[in-house]
């Protein structure tokens, strides 16, 4: 007779021989057949940490996630699934879970400089009505704002941005994918006029070559990583180019090792681009058919506040998405100087590895596959630098087919799904579309039934913009879900934390746990999270998956759905909309926003008996339909018929996610290209169909240098970044003891010698310094991250190590994403 | 999870992708840590099958093999937490009825 443990180990073993390719002796076979008796009930759902959308299996016992497993019908992880994931039924039950609402009080009422108090639903509710009506009262809906979140689901974002830009009229929504991802949309939406990659993650069994531009993949998105792994171990041609300003664990695996000096990578993409041009390695007929030239305004400032001296100096900081018309002959000379010599001596590396790399991509017979996060969007050139890897892409026509692909990966699970397709930035709408465009806008205004003019057209504030108004006394109602910005968010001695004090401004924040920056709320709001609620995200290969609520939340934590829609009933039109709107429109006078954005016909358009049997459902209970298919299929209408399609919402329950344009019930893998993307006609062959002439843009951009380097009083360039055991800010990870063991305090990363130039040793206490603040962190010089000499880098996971008093806020005046990647510091002994 | 005063068990599978060269220090690496042991290899592939009740100390042992140079990936497979007693409890029959 078996335990229980015995069918336990089995289970474990079996799974993951069957994932590893390994047969299983019959013995350890037999007892898989069939499960035996158990009350555990098993569902799928994605991975809820970053943006590669790893499918699961989550085992649900007496109302508890119990066990999990990488889902083998996933093509996207087959089974596997990363040490991230292994903690992903234990972040919903950390110790210090936050179960109620929670308010500043003093004698009983709301006061800024009062202590958390537990209030319930409707006094939270009462309170922060009243303040944002009395913003909107007094400023307009200038006043007020959100910030969001990568990490919202689909219809939470979509619910957010309807209500932020159709309810309260207010642009200032954006979502902390603008620290991660804007100068990847940026960058796509300038050369394609279209977001998010045209390739997919089979191009990972298909290219030849893959070079990483400022990605650690095998920490940050370790089963690709994976996949990578195999086709290079599997194919002894492939080669691996690995490109960092240090060097990680990523190196391991690399056939060409690049370390370069921070920003040098705008020369290397310029020299390659010249290569290739000079060794006649151009596909012309590529070129000639398919492409635009265009050189960019240079000299576009580092989009610091307007006073800052760097920004006046900028010749074009009120132009940097300009740019004018150019040929090939002119793209050409413009990367002229952009020599192999210059090359070496600009970028510190070795001549034959520049040639190496050079050679992936003008070599017509190597297909390539270039992968790149936040070393180039967490840049003051980001949008610069994703257009330049595009350029070489675009010159030999390598892209947009199997193996050849210039890919941008995300950090989370739904920066593309959310944050980017359903339009939460302050100047988008829903699938590509912006506010700035009055066709654009009369769409959005006629899929939702509300009047025209009620969107505004004017872009909102931007992240960094959302602290430096808080401060400024400029932004007075603000509503923070998802994400931990007092941490997350550069430079934050000086601008988030006074911001979010700010006498003149009520913060409210909807959180799981008692984050930084929860602390520093008026308001913290009790949030349900992952399987404690039905969601859906997009991963960034274009897939959207869904899931249904496998568990309930604890105490009184509702979805941010929940709280989005019921906090919408406090407010009528009369309050927020503006008279001679209402009067041309009378019908609309006297209702709520939750009657008008979302009891409209539409969003409560389908019943209960739609969810399916065996599954809760807390928010479609509590408002009487099924709040999350009629948000969705509103949402879908936006993209269905222009190349953003969507499937039916009963579809992506059964199957595990579809790549995006789903077209008659079919994803598509690899968009651009005639065969693969049903919206390239017969005979066009390719098609980059998001510009008006199907054309692409080869950007000319020069390199520019960042906005602070190191000198005689700051030294030491300062990066930033995560480790595989922390996600993001650690407000997840942080909670679960065993991770915090593995990697209890942020170090500081730096080069044997320079630590011992500075009488340091390993694992004392330094003092790292910047112009902006100062933090203490333990000196590490072994280890997973080696650093060369002359930089060191820290984990942001720790909020005992607020790295983000040391950087500074300055942004891609284009994109507004912060670079977090390079500053200038000083460190000396504690 | 399962009420919390219990002693939880945790039983978690994982695929090691490793250089040839590897295998050596790995093998030496598993054999001195307790809560981890080689179930099956074929090629570049291992499975580990780890349990303990102590998951600081089974994450620790991991990490201690991620180090080891020619391990490319150690990824996790499936992972079940669970009380001792309700893991001790038999089940009618373990085979296919």
């Amino acid at each position: 007779m078996a335990t229980r443990r015995d069918f336990v180990r089995q289970s474990a073993l079996a799974s993951a021989a069957a994932t590893a390719g390994i047969s299983m002796p019959l013995s350890a076979q037999n007892v898989l057949l069939e499960r035996p008796l158990t009350e555990m009930k098993w569902s799928k759902a994605p991975c809820r940490f970053c943006g590669t959308g790893c499918g699961i299996n989550v085992a649900v016992k007496h109302g508890r996630v119990v066990a999990s497993h990488g889902d083998v019908h996933s093509e996207v992880n087959r089974g596997l699934n990363c040490v991230k994931g292994y903690f992903l039924s234990k972040i919903m039950y950390g110790k210090d879970r936050l179960t109620a609402p929670l308010m500043r009080k003093r004698d009983g009422v709301y006061a800024k400089d009062g202590e958390f108090e537990p209030v319930s639903w409707d006094e939270a509710f009462d309170v922060m009505a009243a303040q944002f009506k009395r913003v909107l009262k007094e400023k307009g809906p200038e006043a007020v704002g959100m910030f969001g979140s990568g990490q919202w689901t689909v219809w939470e974002g979509y619910a957010a941005a309807k209500l932020y830009k159709a309810g309260f009229r207010s642009n200032n929504i954006d979502p902390n994918a603008r620290h991660c991802m804007a100068s990847a949309v940026g960058g796509f939406m300038r050369t394609f006029g279209m977001d998010e990659p045209m390739g997919c993650y089979d191009d990972l069994e298909h290219a030849d070559a893959f070079v990483l531009w400022g990605s650690n993949m095998a920490e940050m998105h370790p089963i690709l990583w994976t996949r990578l792994t195999d086709r290079r171990l599997s194919h002894p041609h492939v080669q691996v180019a690995v490109l960092s300003t240090f060097e990680h664990r990523s190196f391991d695996l690399a056939d060409i090792p690049i370390v370069f000096k921070p920003q040098t990578d705008l020369i290397l993409l310029n020299f390659i681009a010249n290569y290739i041009i000079e060794n006649g390695k151009v596909n012309r007929d590529f070129v000639d058919q398919h492409c635009n030239f265009m050189r960019g305004n240079d000299d576009i400032g580092y989009g610091l506040r307007d006073d800052h001296p760097l920004q006046q100096r900028a010749k074009n900081a009120g132009d940097a998405n300009g740019g004018e018309k150019i040929d090939f002959a002119a793209f050409a000379e413009f990367v002229k100087p952009y020599t192999l010599d210059y090359a070496v001596e600009q970028t510190g590396v070795e001549r034959g590895w520049l040639l190496k790399l050079a050679e992936l991509y003008a070599d017509p017979k190597i297909k390539v596959t270039s992968f790149w996060t936040m070393g180039f969007n967490q840049h003051t050139r980001g949008v610069w630098a994703n257009n330049m890897v595009y350029n070489i892409h675009l010159l030999t026509g390598k892209i947009a087919e199997p193996g050849n692909s210039p890919f941008s990966l995300t950090g989370q699970p739904s920066a593309c799904g959310t944050a980017r397709e359903v339009g939460t930035f302050s100047h988008r709408l829903p699938a590509d579309m912006v506010v700035t465009n009055p066709d654009h806008r009369k769409m959005a205004e006629k899929i939702w039934q509300i009047p025209h003019g009620i969107i505004p057209e004017k872009p909102g504030l931007h992240a960094v913009q959302h602290n430096r108004a808080l401060k400024d006394g400029k932004l007075n109602a603000y509503w923070v879900q998802v994400n931990n910005n007092v941490q997350a968010a550069a430079n934050c001695n000086e601008e988030t934390l006074p911001g979010y004090r700010n006498p003149d401004a009520f913060v409210v924040v909807s959180d799981a746990y008692p984050t930084v920056t929860a602390q520093a709320a008026d308001l913290i709001l009790p949030t349900a999270m992952w399987v404690e609620k039905e969601g859906a995200y997009g991963n960034a290969e274009r897939r959207t998956q869904f899931w249904h609520q496998l568990v309930d939340a604890p105490g009184q934590a509702r979805s941010d759905l929940w709280q989005l829609m019921e906090f919408s009933r406090r407010f009528s039109t009369d309050e927020c909309w503006p008279a001679e709107i209402l009067d041309a429109n009378p019908e609309y006078r006297g209702k709520t926003l939750f009657q008008v954005l979302f009891e409209n016909g539409k969003v409560d358009g389908f019943g209960l008996e739609d969810i399916e049997e065996g599954y809760a459902n807390h928010e479609s209970k509590h408002f009487g339909f099924y709040v999350q298919k009629g948000l969705f299929e509103e949402y879908a209408e936006f993209g269905r018929g222009h190349a953003h399609d969507l499937g039916d919402f009963d579809l992506y329950h059964r199957e595990r996610g579809l790549r995006w344009p789903v077209v008659d019930g079919k994803e598509t893998r690899w968009r651009y290209r005639e065969g693969t993307d049903p919206y390239v006609k017969a005979g066009q062959g390719v098609s980059f169909y998001g510009k008006p002439d199907g054309r692409a843009v080869i950007w000319a951009l020069p390199y520019e240098p960042p906005a602070e380097s190191p000198d005689d009083e700051y030294d030491l360039w300062l990066t930033t970044g995560r480790v595989l055991e922390h996600w993001h800010s650690g407000s997840m990870t942080m909670r679960v003891p065993e991770l915090y063991k593995a990697f209890p305090q942020a170090p500081v990363f730096m080069h044997p010698d320079d630590a011992s130039a500075r009488g340091l040793r390993r694992g004392q206490e330094a003092r790292i310094q910047s112009r902006r603040g100062e933090i203490r962190a333990r000196v590490e010089t072994r280890g997973r991250n080696r650093p060369p000499r002359g930089l060191v880098f820290v984990p942001w996971f720790d909020a005992s190590v607020l790295i983000n008093k040391l950087t500074l806020d300055a942004t891609d005046p284009i994109s507004k994403q912060t670079d977090f990647k390079k500053c200038a510091c000083r460190i000396e002994a504690a | 999870m399962p009420p919390s005063n219990a002693p939880i068990i945790h039983i978690a599978s994982f695929v090691v992708q490793h250089r040839a060269d590897a295998l050596p220090e790995l093998d030496r690496a598993v054999a001195a840590l307790d809560c981890v042991e080689l179930a099956a290899r074929e090629g570049g592939r291992s499975v580990l099958l780890a349990e303990s009740a102590s998951e600081g100390a089974l994450l620790d042992q991991i990490d201690i093999l991620r180090q080891i140079d020619g391990v490319l990936a150690i990824n996790l497979v499936h992972h079940h937490a669970e009380s001792e007693t309700e893991l001790q409890q038999e089940i009618a029959d373990g085979h296919p009825s």
